[in-house]
């Protein structure tokens, strides 16, 4: 799943020209509209779902990530802090474990690539989001 | 560059970093930065348009007569790759480029600013950072007329540290050791880490037969004390009856996570020279152990101490703020740009960022939740992490023996006045604290929110609590005295934030400021005072001239204006509201 791909779906459009539109809105930022064809990382996926959420559905930030304290990497990606408290605290993006750690260490796994299905799953749950 | 710096000047060696001496091109003597930094206030949304509004806010409000001069773009304004090997403006959102903008905020008698990373990216990822090319990029600044500059320590290829690679550890830790063997001639000695390696500083230890956590804290979270000892070393002592060189094989098993890395450095106490000072060839597992190499080492006759160690996270970093202080220097002897060093506190840079920086981040950020336009984004009071105001202050305000004029300062992170989540009380409290603890003071908001006489500008225009952090004596104020203190309040670490502090700060004119604050989100109503005695035993040989011996105590409440006596050297206050302050200018009565 490339960024472009990704947008593609949340967007649900296969207008080329989407990523310069998105962009020019505040949905997109540069390194989007530069390298749309890199494979997503989940990073880059709760940035851009965050964007999503303040700009497109006008839905405000929550005040209190402290919750979302509890992804153990979630202090690695400073610029992607808040991006990833807030889709993880609206459900919209989850925290993954470790095989042999026990259950409640979770981390949000940055670098890991997104895929389509994870893609599908996060466009249903912003078309209902408060 | 394919591995960390060599190191050739001891000047770079953590054995130095307690000689007082600084870099050629630092300049010392300068109070802390004051003015304007994007970050806070619109995150990496910052555009020309927005930073020329804010340069003529400044002067709208007057703030530049108070001391508000540099005008920083945080990151966000580069494009995201070089242009033929040099940094370029994102060209839609800074379509006139650095010069002209540069040219502009001078044109309104302010100072410009700017930001980068002494990694390879800066941490918005752009691939822009100053690694391997501090020299050209420090002649773009020097020609673009930059004033102030913020760098960043992500994407750093000799750390662990934000979005580097985990397994840089193996360049800031030593391996696990487990003996060492030293011989010459016929004379062979075998130590064991167990039985006969000593501890020294902090944080290595011994189990399992091996010694481990040969290194530095990394000092980015808010657990750990930044007064002592921040670094561990592993000595043996040897008795020899001949001077000279002799081999020394050290049995380790390597990894590259913290605690257990490949770097290894051999010292001999009393010899300046490392003996040793570069990676070790990896063991097959960190609980695998194998014999080095023989390194030569240099023992007198007699007693020697042999240390192993490794203090490259440290010098590294150094080494790599260094190169930039010698581009700027390079690029014009003359002028000395504000060199800001913010690798949150990742290396105990309070310890080294004298020696190039005028001033140096002790902790994360103090909040991830920065605006955008039309969005002032969220502080907080308080946090269990770095991302509040008390987090911050916590921290800072027992590192004030770090800090001075011929030093420089500790920077608590960017002021968060105007921020969502902090109502008055907690703004006012917090631009107290930074300025009682000589900290930068960088505005973070969008001041086209800001009018005369509002409460936001009520708060960062008041003159005399702004004096407090211009007040060229440059004493940072020291904590003599907390509800929550049991032995020294000065150097204690204190994380419950249920309690009451009281600051002492000396200021130029013979006078002290003492400050109440309330960590606590409820009114603090009790008496709570302290005598005169009690902050000049703490305070008292940092005065610019001794207080004079007086009947009574001249008080003035730097936040109403209310001015009084009071009789005998006790000042005291009866209430205290919740997150709020009490502060002082106190003086001799009569006098």
């Amino acid at each position: 799943m490339t960024i472009r791909e990704f947008l593609n779906i949340i967007y649900d459009s296969d207008d080329p020209g989407l990523i310069g539109l998105l962009y020019e809105k505040g949905l997109a930022e540069p390194q989007d509209r530069s390298d749309p064809d890199r494979d997503l990382q989940r990073s880059d996926a709760a940035r851009l779902v965050h964007l999503y959420l303040q700009k497109e559905a006008g839905i405000r930030d929550l005040a209190d990530i402290s919750k979302a304290s509890v992804l153990r990497d979630l202090y690695d990606c400073r610029v992607c802090v808040n991006h990833i408290a807030q889709v993880y605290l609206r459900g919209i993006m989850d925290g993954v474990g470790i095989e042999g750690m026990p259950g409640d260490f979770l981390i949000f796994d940055h670098k890991r690539h997104v895929d389509r299905a994870e893609t599908v799953r996060i466009r249903d749950i912003l078309k209902n989001v408060e | 560059m394919d591995r960390p710096f060599e190191i050739r000047d001891r000047k770079y060696r953590y054995d130095s970093f307690a000689n007082g001496e600084v870099f050629e091109g630092k300049k010392q003597g300068r109070l802390p930065a004051m003015g304007w930094n994007s970050w806070n206030a619109f995150g990496s949304g910052n555009t020309e348009k927005l930073t020329v509004s804010m340069a003529e806010k400044i002067v709208e409000l007057g703030l530049d007569k108070l001391g508000y001069e540099y005008v920083v773009l945080d990151d966000g304004c580069y494009r995201s790759e070089r242009v033929n090997g040099l940094l370029a403006n994102e060209t839609e959102k800074f379509p006139s480029g650095f010069r002209a903008l540069a040219d502009i905020i001078h044109s309104k008698g302010l100072k410009f600013g700017m930001y980068n990373d002494i990694g390879t990216n800066l941490c918005a990822g752009a691939a822009v950072g100053t690694c391997g090319h501090e020299m050209i990029d420090a002649k773009s600044y020097h020609d673009w007329g930059v004033d102030f500059i913020k760098v960043d320590n992500c994407y750093y290829l000799w750390d662990n540290a934000t979005f580097s690679n985990a397994e840089n550890a193996r360049y800031t830790y030593a391996p696990r050791i487990k003996a060492i063997v030293v011989r010459r001639g016929e004379n062979v000695i075998s130590l064991l880490a167990e039985n006969d390696g000593i501890l020294s500083g902090e944080g290595a230890y011994k189990e399992n037969g091996y010694a481990a956590g040969i290194g530095t804290f990394d000092g980015t979270g808010p657990d750990r004390t930044p007064v002592g000892e921040q670094s561990g070393e592993l000595h043996f002592k040897l008795e020899t009856h001949e001077e000279g060189w002799y081999e020394l094989t050290v049995n380790y098993g390597s990894g590259k996570e913290p605690g257990c890395g490949e770097w290894l450095q051999v010292a001999v106490d009393g010899t300046p020279e490392l003996f040793y000072d570069d990676l070790l060839a990896p063991t097959e597992n960190r609980d695998t152990f194998s014999d080095s190499d023989p390194v030569r080492i240099y023992l007198k006759k007699g007693n020697n101490i042999i240390r192993l160690m490794n203090h490259r996270r440290q010098e590294n970093t150094l080494c790599s703020y260094a190169e930039l202080l010698k581009g700027f220097y390079a690029a014009d002897k003359e002028k000395s740009i504000v060199l800001s060093i913010c690798e949150w506190g990742k290396t105990q840079p309070q310890n080294w960022g004298y020696k190039v920086g005028d001033s140096w981040r002790i902790l994360n950020d103090i909040t991830f939740q920065v605006g955008a336009d039309g969005n002032p984004g969220h502080g907080a009071w308080e946090s269990d992490y770095t991302t509040s105001v008390c987090a911050q202050y916590n921290k800072a305000v027992i590192m004030d023996e770090f800090a001075g004029p011929d030093k420089g300062w500790n920077d608590p992170d960017m002021l968060m006045v105007g921020m969502d989540g902090l109502d008055m009380t907690m703004c006012n409290t917090h631009f107290t604290m930074w300025c009682l603890m000589n900290s930068p003071l960088m505005l973070g908001l969008d001041l086209r929110r800001v009018s005369k006489g509002d409460d936001i500008y009520n708060i960062i225009s008041n003159k005399e609590i702004i004096a407090l952090n211009r007040d060229p004596l440059g004493v940072q104020a020291k904590r003599v005295y907390s509800t929550k203190q049991t032995t020294a309040p000065d150097k204690e670490y204190i994380r419950d934030n249920e309690r009451v502090d009281i600051l002492a700060k000396p200021l130029c004119d013979g006078s002290i400021a003492v400050s109440f604050i309330n960590l606590s989100q409820s009114v603090y109503n009790e008496e709570i005072g302290i005598d005169l005695d009690t902050i000049l035993a703490f305070i008292g040989g940092k005065m610019a001239k001794p207080f004079a011996v007086c009947d009574g105590l001249k008080l003035r409440d730097l936040w109403t204006g209310e001015e009084k006596e009071v009789k005998g050297n006790r000042i005291s206050v009866c209430s205290i509201p919740a997150c709020g302050n009490i502060t002082y200018k106190i003086s001799p009565a009569g006098v």
